[in-house]
């Protein structure tokens, strides 16, 4: 550390100096030339604690960062940026602050560093704001320490500026010397005697000067013998309710002076304002402590291209490049500074990329960009780099980027160049189907195809270096002393041959492969290629092959058919039997190594008479499937009927398929004689019932014919009876009428009988033959229609007629419906004889019920099983045809209905009738 | 008084139905041979007809009527099948006629001759 000229004492006042030690915050003075001219204790513990000599010179700190200091210091700005010391492999972050210190003429004769480790709490960083302020004003004070002696006005000004203050806090302003005064004073909780006496105290050790920490609680004391009697200035800090420092500086009243300590201390009150109260500082000091340590500080000395470049009002301005730039793009300092790095684009990038970068780099939580960008040089040569690009941010915005350029170039075209040359092998060795091994001379593996991975389930990273022989080779035919020869000698007598191995995949699998391997150099060195085909599926088709032939000579063998196989010999001119199954042998009773290898119509005589030979002939000189059904074979040794099948083989042979029916012709034939016989059995039979049928018919025609002829026949006298018994009724003789009358009404009544007998035969043979006449009919009309018929009877027996008929309207034939209705209440009449007829008809959804019911004899149930049936009478004696019944059933089925009857012997009779609607 | 023709091949019927007639107060004549009848048949008032008869049948008689437009009412008498039926297939072959089975004659002609003469 160098001894400081007597203009540099002026400034850096023993005052000065005393202050500086006092503070518990490294704080270093540095002088234009960058060398420390003073250190305080703190500092010099950093400097030990980097196990660096205390009169380190500042040069050893990053010089690209002094050079940011220094930019911004020497132009009179104060700075505050983050460091991040790398000694010894710690790294330690600091905060740095640095304070110009002026001299008479304000200019910035040295700089104040001011280091603070930045592990310690936020609280640190406020008290290092303060420290810095307080190390101004100290200057200033004492560069205020000569001269005037009045001071009142300037206080009350001072009090004045304080009392507009708010941030200030608690402010004491007193008066030393003979008659000590407290100017002002804020309320801190201290009585205004308090304060004074404090004062006081001060006062009588005159030459005192007194730091007081209220937060560490404790006193340091500091002799000045320069100090004599002053004014006392006390600062008094106040943050969060917690004191930072108190502060007490002495001078000598000198008005113009003071005046100038007023300015600094408003300067002052400005700042320790905003810097302990604005959040936003906080906040761009966190900031920055970020954006500094990722920035690249070796800057000018580097052997990578850097810029720097400025954004100002949304435009990039390079403010800045090192030699690098220089080499690298070919342009001069001059030609690029101010300008938009714009000018080094090739325009070969897509502007998407280019967005992509700007939004990271102006994000404010990216920062940052990484890519590769195809650039141009000055000289239009294009040139691939890889950028690197960070952002600082000052005030929340994007202030500097520095940007790094790696020239790749000559790294992407060589790595173009393998790339292509590797994709060149890649793809020779991928393309092929074979699996391809490369490997060294000790038998590891070095280098596998695609093929190879598809076939062993191994991908290349996982075997390159592994033993070849242990790894795949399923069989280990290779036994281990030939191996070790190889591997010493490389001779082995597999090279250059194709052999058939096993190989074991990844799973397990074992492969059967063809391999052959061989030995070629590169650059002196031995290696193996060795090619592997997977030859399962040929082992798997010719395995096939041999089970299938087995099949097929098991079918040849075992068939149901005989089966000779032949080829035909030109010279021979004839059929050479080449094999002959079990079957045929047994139906053409030769031995199969009898008939090997002879000529066809020698063994079988026969074939050329039934034109089996010829068909043969034919068939291998076509191609096309030959039949021959049907056929006697005979040649004097045996005989029989055959069905052949001939057909022609790829191989130009001819094979003849052959059954022999003899035994199927004889059952045919048996079967056939069968048929006929049958068939003719079953026609006489069916002529015999046809005519019989006919007979019947014939029969029931003059059955039929009869009735009606006979029934005609008795028609016309019983009608000449019946006109002149009414005509004999008026003419009774006198004296006689009673009798008279009593004969004609027997002879009449027996003529009824018989007209009615007549008319219910007649009309049972018409029924069968007759049409239906459909017509809508209104039930109760027909009801009393029957009943005005039969009520004289009814009346004349003494019977009641009921009838319940609900309005029903039906299709059915008229005449048809009364002839059956006057049918049942006949019949109820004829057996019924006390009581009532009832009638009766209702209605349902497609069916209409007529019902007629009496109190008459009664059937039993084997009588009423028989009513229906022509001429069936209970009682031979009873009255009436017997066919009543029949004519009323016939009727109801012409209609589609049915008729059910109740009965019970003695009690009565009813018979329900159901009809279809329509 | 109503005059009727009775067409019947059978004397004993013909005799016993115009003696029928006439106890009931109509003027009856009969002809036995259809053919001669026919001739006659303008000159009266209801013609009773027999169906079944061997020289010249009922059917026939009727297409003689039908072809001279005869206006007089027929009453045909038959034997044979049932009267509804009949009525109802010459009704549709010649011309409206009533039909009444020859065993109903004692009972029902002189009602149905006084119904087609609207006595």
């Amino acid at each position: 550390m160098r001894i400081l000229t007597i203009e540099e004492k002026k400034i850096i006042t023993p005052l000065f100096k005393s202050i500086v030690e006092k503070i518990p915050i490294g704080i270093g003075v540095i002088d234009k030339s960058g060398d420390l001219v003073l250190t305080n204790k703190k500092m010099k513990r950093i400097f030990l604690y980097f196990g660096q000599k205390t009169n380190l010179n500042v040069r050893l700190v990053e010089e690209e960062l002094l050079q940011k200091i220094i930019n911004d210091i020497w132009t009179g700005k104060e700075s505050i940026i983050d460091l991040e010391f790398n000694i010894k492999g710690i790294i330690k972050n600091f905060k740095a602050i640095t304070v110009p210190i002026t001299n008479e003429k304000k200019e910035i004769s040295f700089v104040m560093l001011i280091l603070h480790e930045r592990t310690k709490e936020i609280q640190d960083i406020k008290r290092l704001s303060i420290a810095k302020e307080v190390m101004k004003t100290a200057k200033l004070i004492d560069i205020a320490l000569e001269g005037k002696e009045e001071v009142d006005e300037m206080l009350e000004s001072l009090v004045a500026v304080f009392r507009k203050n708010p941030y200030l806090g608690c402010v004491h302003i007193l008066k030393y010397g003979e008659n000590p005064k407290l100017y002002y004073y804020s309320s801190t909780g201290q009585s205004k005697s308090e304060i004074f006496s404090y004062y006081k105290k001060f006062h009588l050790k005159k030459d005192m000067l007194i730091v007081h920490d209220i937060t560490k609680g404790e006193y340091s004391q500091h002799r000045e013998t320069t100090v004599r009697s002053h004014f006392g200035l006390i600062l008094k800090l106040k943050y969060r309710n917690k004191d930072y420092g108190i502060l007490t500086l002495h001078f000598k009243p000198d008005v113009k002076l003071f005046l100038d300590a007023v300015k600094a201390f408003k300067e002052i009150a400005s700042n320790i304002s905003k810097m302990i109260y604005s959040k936003e500082i906080e906040k761009i000091e966190i900031e920055r402590l970020k954006e500094l340590k990722r920035m690249d500080i070796g800057f000018k000395a580097s052997a990578v291209c850097r810029l720097l470049v400025k954004y100002e009002n949304k435009e990039p301005k390079i403010i800045k490049v090192n030699d690098a730039f220089k080499k690298l793009y070919g342009y001069s300092e001059k030609e690029v500074i101010g300008k938009n790095p714009r000018i080094l684009k090739s325009g070969l990038i897509p502007k998407a990329k280019y967005k992509e970068m700007w939004r990271s780099i102006l994000d404010k939580n990216i920062r940052h960009w990484e890519g590769e960008i195809v650039n141009k040089r000055k000289n239009g040569e294009l040139i691939t780099v890889k950028l690197i690009i960070d952002t600082i941010f000052e005030n929340g915005e994007p202030k500097y980027f520095f940007a790094n350029h790696v020239d790749i170039t000559e790294q992407m075209r060589l790595l173009h160049e393998i790339n292509k040359q590797n994709e060149k092998l890649a793809a020779i060795l991928n393309s092929s189907l074979d699996a391809i091994i490369v490997g060294d001379r000790k038998l590891r593996f070095e280098m596998v195809n695609t093929s190879f991975e598809k076939m062993t389930g191994y991908s290349a990273s996982e075997i390159i270096g592994k033993d070849i022989h242990d790894l795949l080779m399923a069989k280990k035919d290779i036994n281990k002393k030939r191996l070790k020869k190889f591997k010493k000698t490389g001779k082995i007598d597999i090279l250059g041959k194709q052999v058939e191995t096993e190989i074991i995949t990844k799973d397990k699998k074992i492969i059967p492969v063809e391999l052959s391997v061989n030995k070629f150099k590169i650059d002196n060195d031995e290696k193996l290629v060795a090619i592997m085909r997977n030859i399962a599926e040929r082992k798997r088709l010719e395995n096939e092959i041999i089970a299938k032939e087995k099949f097929y000579q098991e079918i040849f063998e075992h068939s149901d058919d005989g089966i000779i196989v032949a080829y035909y010999d030109s010279k021979i001119g004839d059929f050479i039997i080449k094999d002959i199954n079990k079957r045929a042998c047994e139906i053409s009773k030769v031995r199969k190594e009898e008939a090997i290898g002879k000529a066809a119509r020698e063994i079988f005589k026969g074939i050329e008479k039934i034109g089996l030979y010829q068909k043969a002939r034919a068939g291998i000189q076509s191609g096309k499937a030959e039949y021959l059904h049907d056929v006697f074979y005979s040649d004097g040794r045996i005989s029989g009927w055959r069905d052949y099948y001939i057909f022609r083989l790829t191989t130009d042979e001819v094979v003849v398929m052959y059954r022999d029916i003899t035994e199927r012709k004889e059952m045919e034939k048996l079967k056939e004689n069968y048929r006929i016989k049958l068939e003719q059995e079953v026609k006489e039979k069916t002529q015999q019932i046809n005519q019989q049928l006919e007979q019947i018919e014939q029969l029931q025609k003059a059955k039929d014919e009869f009735i009606r002829n006979m029934t005609h026949e008795l028609k016309t006298p019983t009608s000449v009876i019946l006109t002149n018994l009414e005509m004999l009724k008026q003419m009774a003789p006198i004296g006689k009428e009673k009798e008279w009358l009593k004969m004609i009404e027997m002879l009449h009544r027996n003529a009824e009988r018989l007209k009615n007998s007549i008319d219910q035969i007649l009309n049972l043979t018409r029924l069968s033959a007759i049409q239906l006449n459909k017509e809508r009919i209104i039930l109760d009309d027909i009801v009393n229609q029957v009943y005005n018929d039969y009520s004289p009877l009814m009346m004349k027996k003494g019977l009641q007629f009921k009838k319940d008929v609900e309005p029903i309207v039906i299709m059915a034939d008229k005449n048809l419906l009364i002839l059956l209705l006057s049918n049942l209440v006949s019949n109820a009449i004829k057996f019924t004889n006390e009581g009532e007829i009832k009638l009766e008809a209702k209605s349902y959804d497609h069916t209409i019920m007529i019902a007629v019911e009496d109190t008459g004899i009664g059937m039993t149930e084997e009588e009423r099983s028989h009513i229906f049936e022509k001429f069936y009478k209970a009682d031979p004696n009873s009255p009436g045809t017997g066919i009543g019944l029949t004519i009323v059933k016939e009727i109801v089925e012409k209609h589609g209905g049915k008729i059910e009857v109740k009965s019970q012997k003695g009690k009565g009779t009813r018979f329900e009738i159901y009809l279809p609607r329509e | 008084m109503k005059k009727i023709l009775i067409i019947e091949d059978e004397a004993d019927v013909a005799e016993s139905i115009k003696m029928l007639l006439e106890m009931n107060g109509y003027k009856a004549d009969y002809n036995l041979n259809p053919k001669a009848a026919i001739k006659k048949a303008k000159g009266y008032d209801l013609i009773l007809l027999d169906i079944m008869m061997p020289v010249m049948s009922g059917r026939e008689v009727l297409a003689e009527f039908k072809k001279m437009k005869l206006k007089v009412p027929v009453l045909v008498v038959t034997a044979v099948g049932m009267p509804f039926e009949v009525e109802r297939e010459l009704s549709a072959k010649y011309f409206p006629v009533r039909v009444l089975p020859k065993t109903s004659i004692h009972t029902d002609l002189i009602k149905e001759i006084k119904k087609i003469l609207k006595e």
